[in-house]
């Protein structure tokens, strides 16, 4: 599958990759914004298990309303909801595109409240390599941040930074395959289902030797970004989150990240005149 | 592509946590405790999970390990099974896709289907799905809210579940076919609605492609109930159907981006790979293509009239199928597999088969007891009558009286009886053997036995050498290097022995003890080590019952530690308790019955209370355990009785049965427990590896128990030592008990004397065979072909050349001895009578000294068993002289010819058994241990031995032309059975008690003035008495009680 951006510069660390990627061509985010439909209208509680006895309405009206009511507004801030969708979105695309990543569900379609980010880690993922039989779990985090300084404070600052996630993730191994299940119960294909058990178990039973963790980052960043010093602790002190590979992907805007997740937004609802997006 | 997780399923310990899983679900069953020794519900959920995934990709790709994979997978779901927390779990770790009470029960049943414990499993569901008038009922809680995708889900996996669980006969499949047929009405009814709603919601392609999915769902397992009603078009084209239906409904799902298709597709690939053994294990796959005869019975088998109609074979039967056991060119068959594995089954399978290529050929059923010739008998009949077939049985007396010559003139179909008296059948020509087309050898391993191992084995090799087209079929819990023995029957045409391992339910062996001190003591169960015998290793203690003072107020005996083991494993099933004599099983059945619940009222059981009062004495301890539910079995006890009680064990009217160990030689009842006492045997002897086995192996009932329990009371470590060193034996090849004459050969004379048969009982035996083969080839041709005759003999095969030369040695000698007197009529007595030479030689001497012997009338039962007991006495005297019935000792002062007489002369008139001890039997320490010697003295030696012997003297004296119907022929059986009549012989012959058989005898006679012309003219005769004609049968009983123990017990 064509990949939706490029690689426009390494910073790996042996086997640890920090990568700064671009977008490979114009319409790259009218692809993103249909994928972010198809995910927020797969429901596990469609429609149909809903009674419509007594109710005046047409059915196929709820069903719209429900339909569109899945796609959350742009609300400005650091903590929109639709900036957020758009990394974890990017980082579900890239990792199947670029690495082969099987997920048991896209953490954008899952989500109780549409208003609130997502809980848990962003995106889980299994990757198998037949030829060497190797497995690999994915932990995925993803960020988007306007923030001026390097790195910004959303890689290594606070509770809730990619660094203090993924130690966590790393840390508490019996909660993080737990996540690893539950993903794996919503999920479509029994192949990957079960890649997801397996990964799930190894590493809550801490054999790493016959898995190989991925700690994933995602980080969505102006067209400033300033690198490497943007990849902080992940690039200065990549030890720290053994056994874990680090793949850290800073994707870089052409433009104002504001003015993309609106316009990301207005793409995934639909509501254009234009007819861009079906 | 599904990649092979076996590397990572090893390094995450999943296996050893499905086998501790499956430990502790089999001490669950036993205990009711529940220890996963660590592991959390949701550990063992999830590996569960883990090895059904891994199970179905090896299924898929068609692997080895597929049964070793689901029965990992089964263990873990077992034990989830045992909790709400487990079945709460599942669902944790699963979002289940069908409500709580069939999700689990589902995968239970395709894991355990696959891991072919295909009895545990039917059992299992039928106590983990409810199901009465409302199928869907009992299965969704509100019905009417789910959609009707949700429902149709339920309906399809819920009728495979059905399918699986067969209960009730065909009540499970006929709910399952009629829950898939009502489909299409509730189709009609919901679906517009349901599509139009998932078409408004943008979801109508998602959903119909669900629906369709589960429309091909529903007709695989359509297609699977109607194949296990009739076979359909046949096994290939039911599978070609199950997979194209399964393709179908993968299509329809492989893409779908559904949350949770993913578990959708894993049960479609798990329901096709259970319907798919559904139809490979159903009856019809297996005899497709073997004739119409067999197919003939395979529709008697599944008849909807049977109580327990076949519907599918168990693996072991597969097995032995599978392995060519109906090969026709293949002259013996042996099968090895595990007690309760199905062994009838297959043996009626090739009978029927043998009578289709030889359908006026007779099939010789042959079982070591007169118990089992019973209940074989029984068993048989009820499945080939269907097939029109004849089911007789040839009493197992040593005598052939004239009504029996004259019922088996017609030969039956199948003649089930023991070895000795199918050697009888053979020597005295009698037409019912005339065309042996197949011989059955049941527990065949006795060929080993000491005692009677030699008969055993020269019957067959007489039958080698007289039916050179007969075949063999060898059945054995134990044949190790069986080789040999198919070699020995079968020559170039023997089929290689076949080994089943399967068994219809699980066992846990080991040791129970008390621990800790007072007053808190334990009962304990640990685990022995027992290879291939047991299912959960050893080493592992579980508390069976805390132990109050008052529980155990004395020292910790064995005796103290069985009682209490007993009344614990009353809980979960009948139990059997093998205790070292008589007098221990009688003492100990006291003390488990001592404070017992009375069991409720049942007619059967009352009627069996009040038989055995009437027949042993009112005071009879038996009668009051009984009402306990505790009996005991022992040799003690006339066949009649140890009938009674297996009956009401077998249908749960008595719970505990204490019996000696010599029931390792013939029990045949199904038990949940067997508690062992003590190894040892008899007077001097021990149980063998084999005895042992042979009937603890029988814990565990097929259907009923899904787990059998062993357990061997200890008050000491030194005994729970000595049971697990005993647990490391196996199975000893069988060695031909001819070997007692080689070894022996030196102590044997020149000339065999009645010492010498006395001292090597395998003698007799060989002498047996040399003279028949004498008296059919002639005495010059046997010794021409001595070496060729003594090669139809396992023991020659297996001696070494030194060996084989002693043994011919030890026949040229015997055949010079015979040689040097005109053989003739010695010879023939010999063979007619099943004496020896030299003891025929005996018998011809006292001709001269008493010529009423020869004279008919001395012989009429009048003048036997009259006031004068002079004539019995005397003869009673001979047959005390006679090495062959040594038991019969009327030398002694105490035993004397006179005394034995008339304990002959009374128990043929019917006196009580209890009536008899007290007049001829010294007092012993009570009553019922002086009834329980006494009747061990009458069974043992007069009921079996005076009855040949007395046999054998009429046709050593009277002459061949004497008039076969006259009463004085009838006296051996009389004194077999206990009556003093002709009519009441042919009534005992079909199991009337002796306490009834004269005055339905007297019916009888009153009514046709006739003997019988059949056995099933007896049978339906009687079967048509009312209590009226029963009750003027006997003073002793009513006549509704009577007519039960005919009906219910022994006829």
């Amino acid at each position: 599958m064509e990949s939706l951006f490029v690689v426009a510069e390494r910073h790996d660390v042996g086997e640890h990759q920090l990568r700064v990627l671009e977008p490979a061509s114009a319409d790259w985010l009218a692809v993103l914004a249909e994928e972010y439909r198809r995910l927020r209208t797969v429901s596990d509680h469609p429609p149909t298990a809903l009674s419509f006895d007594g109710l005046d309405l047409a059915v196929q009206e709820v069903a719209e309303i429900l339909r569109a009511a899945t796609v959350p507004h742009y609300e400005p801030g650091n903590f929109g909801v639709v900036r957020s969708d758009l990394a974890e979105v990017i980082l579900a695309l890239v990792g199947e595109r670029m690495y082969g990543s099987r997920y048991g569900y896209r953490s954008v379609s899952d989500r109780e409240l549409v208003q609130r980010p997502g809980r848990g880690i962003d995106q889980i993922g299994v990757e198998y390599d037949e030829p060497t039989a190797r497995l690999t779990l994915v932990l995925g985090e993803a960020k988007v941040s306007s923030e001026q300084k390097s790195p910004p404070g959303v890689v290594d600052r606070g509770d809730d930074c990619l660094r203090a996630q993924h130690l966590m993730h790393l840390r508490e191994r019996d909660a993080t395959a737990d996540k690893v299940w539950a993903a794996s119960r919503r999920c479509p294909d029994p192949e990957t289902q079960r890649l997801l058990r397996i990964a799930a178990e190894l590493f809550r039973a801490g054999i790493d030797d016959k898995i190989r963790i991925v700690a994933a980052s995602l980080l969505v960043r102006p067209p400033t970004a300033r690198t490497p010093r943007d990849f902080g602790s992940f690039h200065r002190a990549s030890a720290d989150f053994r056994p874990a590979d680090i793949r850290f992907l800073l994707i870089r805007l052409p433009g104002d990240v504001d003015e993309v997740a609106v316009e990301f937004a207005r793409l995934a609802r639909g509501d254009v005149a234009n007819g861009q997006v079906a | 592509m599904s990649i092979d997780a076996t590397e990572f399923l090893a390094a995450l310990g999943t296996p050893r946590t499905a086998s501790r899983a499956g430990q502790a679900a089999l001490l669950h069953r036993v205990t009711g405790v529940t220890d996963a020794d660590g592991a959390d519900e949701h550990d063992i959920a999830r590996a569960a999970v883990l090895l059904e995934e891994q199970a179905l990709r090896a299924y898929r790709a068609t692997e080895r390990d597929v049964a070793d994979l689901f029965g990992s997978a089964a263990e873990c779901l077992r034990l989830l099974s045992c909790a709400e927390a487990g079945i709460a779990a599942v669902a944790d770790v699963e979002a289940p896709l069908l409500p709580l009470g069939l999700d689990l029960p589902f995968r239970l049943a395709v894991s355990g289907l696959l891991a072919r414990d295909t009895a545990e499993i039917r059992l299992a569901l039928g106590e983990l799905v409810v199901v009465d008038g409302s199928v869907r009922a009992a299965w969704v809680e509100d019905d009417d809210a789910r959609d009707w995708g949700d429902q149709l889900l339920v309906d399809v996996f819920g009728a495979f579940i059905l399918l699986v669980r067969k209960q009730d006969g065909w009540a499970d499949v006929d709910t399952a076919l009629a829950l898939l047929a009502a489909l299409t009405q509730r189709q009609r009814q919901l679906e517009p609605d349901y599509l139009a709603n998932a078409a408004a919601a943008g979801q109508a392609r998602a959903e119909a492609m669900r629906l369709v999915a589960l429309f091909h769902l529903a007709k695989a397992v359509t297609h699977t109930g109607q194949y296990l009603v009739d076979g359909g078009a046949g096994h290939a084209d039911a599978v070609a159907r199950l997979d194209r239906h399964h393709e179908q409904a993968r299509a329809a799902l492989d893409g779908l981006a559904a949350p949770g298709t993913g578990t959708l597709i894993r049960f479609a690939d798990l329901l096709w790979a259970g319907c798919r053994e559904l139809v490979g294990n159903s009856l019809w796959t297996h005899v497709a293509g073997l004739g119409e005869r067999i197919g003939e019975f395979a529709r008697a088998l599944t008849d909807r009239g049977r109580p327990n109609p076949v519907l599918e074979l168990w693996p072991s039967q597969q097995q032995a199928l599978a392995n060519n056991i109906f090969d026709e060119h293949r002259r013996a068959v042996l099968v090895e597999l595990p007690t309760s594995a199905g062994k009838t089954l297959l043996a009626e399978f090739l009978i029927v088969q043998s009578r289709a290529l030889r359908p006026g050929g007779t099939i010789a059923y042959l079982v070591p007891t007169r118990a089992l010739v019973n209940q074989v008998t029984r068993d048989v009949r009820a499945d080939l009558r269907l097939l029109g077939m004849t089911v007789e049985q040839a009493v197992p007396a040593y005598e052939l009286d004239p009504a029996e010559q004259s019922l088996l003139a017609d030969p039956p179909a199948v003649l089930v009886t023991t070895p000795e008296k199918l050697s009888l059948l053979l020597r005295r020509g009698h037409p019912c053997v005339a065309d042996l087309a197949l011989v059955v050898v049941d527990e065949a391993h006795n060929l080993g036995d000491e005692q009677r191992g030699a008969r055993l084995e020269l019957l067959l090799a007489t039958i080698r050498r007289d039916k050179p087209t007969a075949r063999y079929l060898l059945l054995s819990p134990f044949l190790p290097e069986a080789g040999q023995l198919v070699d020995w029957l079968g020559g170039d045409a023997g089929l290689p022995p076949i080994t089943v391992n399967w068994r219809p339910a699980s066992r846990v062996v080991g040791t129970v003890s008390i621990a800790g001190r007072r007053p808190n003591r334990e009962l304990v169960l640990t685990t022995l080590e027992a290879a291939g015998n047991a299912d959960v290793p050893g080493g592992s203690s579980t508390v069976l019952a805390p132990v109050s003072n008052a529980d155990l107020p004395g020292p910790i005996t064995i005796k103290a530690v069985s009682t209490l083991a007993a009344r614990r494993f009353r809980q979960r099933g009948s139990t059997l308790i093998l205790c070292w004599g008589s007098g221990t099983a009688m003492a100990r059945a006291a003390e488990i019955a001592d404070g017992a619940q009375p069991m409720a009222a049942d007619p059967f059981r009352d009627a069996v209370t009040r038989y055995l009062r009437a027949e042993y004495g009112e005071d009879m301890p038996l009668a009051q355990h009984i009402a306990a539910g505790v009996a005991y079995h022992h040799r003690g006890m006339a066949q009649d009785t140890r009938v009674l009680i297996e009956t009401l064990l077998r249908r749960n009217l008595v719970h505990t049965v204490c019996g000696t160990t010599t029931l390792a030689q013939g029990v045949n009842f199904p038990i949940s427990n067997v508690i062992v006492e003590t190894r040892r045997k008899g007077r001097y002897g021990r149980l063998s590896y084999v005895d042992l086995w042979n009937v603890v192996g029988r814990a565990g009932r097929t259907l009923l128990d899904d787990v059998g329990l062993v357990g061997f009371p200890v008050a000491r470590p030194d005994q729970a030592a000595q049971w697990q060193e005993f647990m490391r034996g196996e199975a000893q090849a069988i060695a031909s008990q001819l070997s007692q004459v080689i070894d022996r050969a030196a102590q044997i004379g020149d000339v065999v004397s009645l010492r010498d048969i006395a001292t090597v009982p395998a003698l007799t035996d060989l002498l047996q065979f040399l003279s028949h083969a004498m008296r059919v080839g002639g005495a010059e041709r046997t010794a021409i072909e001595l070496e060729q005759l003594l090669g139809t003999s396992l023991g020659f095969a297996q001696a070494s050349p030194a060996g084989g030369a002693v043994l011919v040695d030890v026949c040229r000698r015997y055949l010079a001895q015979v040689a040097a007197e005109p053989p003739g009529e010695r010879v023939a007595l010999s063979d007619q009578t099943g004496f020896s030479t030299p003891t025929i030689d005996l018998l011809l001497a006292n001709r001269a000294t008493d010529p009423s012997l020869a004279e008919e009338t001395s012989w009429l039962p009048e003048n036997l068993f009259g006031a004068d007991i002079g004539t019995l006495a005397a003869r009673m005297r001979i047959l005390g002289e006679v090495p062959e019935l040594r038991p019969i000792s009327t030398r002694a002062e105490t035993m004397s010819a006179e005394r034995v007489a008339m304990i002959v002369r009374d128990w043929v008139r019917g006196v009580p058994i209890g009536d008899l001890a007290a007049r001829h039997w010294p007092e012993g320490s009570d009553s019922a241990s002086r009834v329980t010697s006494f009747a061990k003295y009458l069974f043992g030696q007069i009921g079996n031995l005076a009855s040949w012997g007395l046999g054998a003297l009429q046709n050593t004296y009277l002459a061949p032309s004497g008039t076969e119907s006259s009463a004085a022929r009838y006296v051996p059986s009389m004194v077999y059975f206990g009556v003093s009549t002709p009519a009441a012989v042919w009534m005992s012959m079909v199991g009337v008690p002796r306490i009834a058989a004269p005055g339905v005898g007297a019916q009888w006679l009153g009514e046709r003035g006739r003997a019988p012309n059949s056995f099933a003219e007896l049978r339906d005769w009687l079967g048509a008495r009312d209590d009226r004609d029963w009750a003027s049968a006997t003073d002793s009983l009513s006549g509704e009680d009577m007519r039960l123990i005919w009906q219910q017990g022994i006829g």
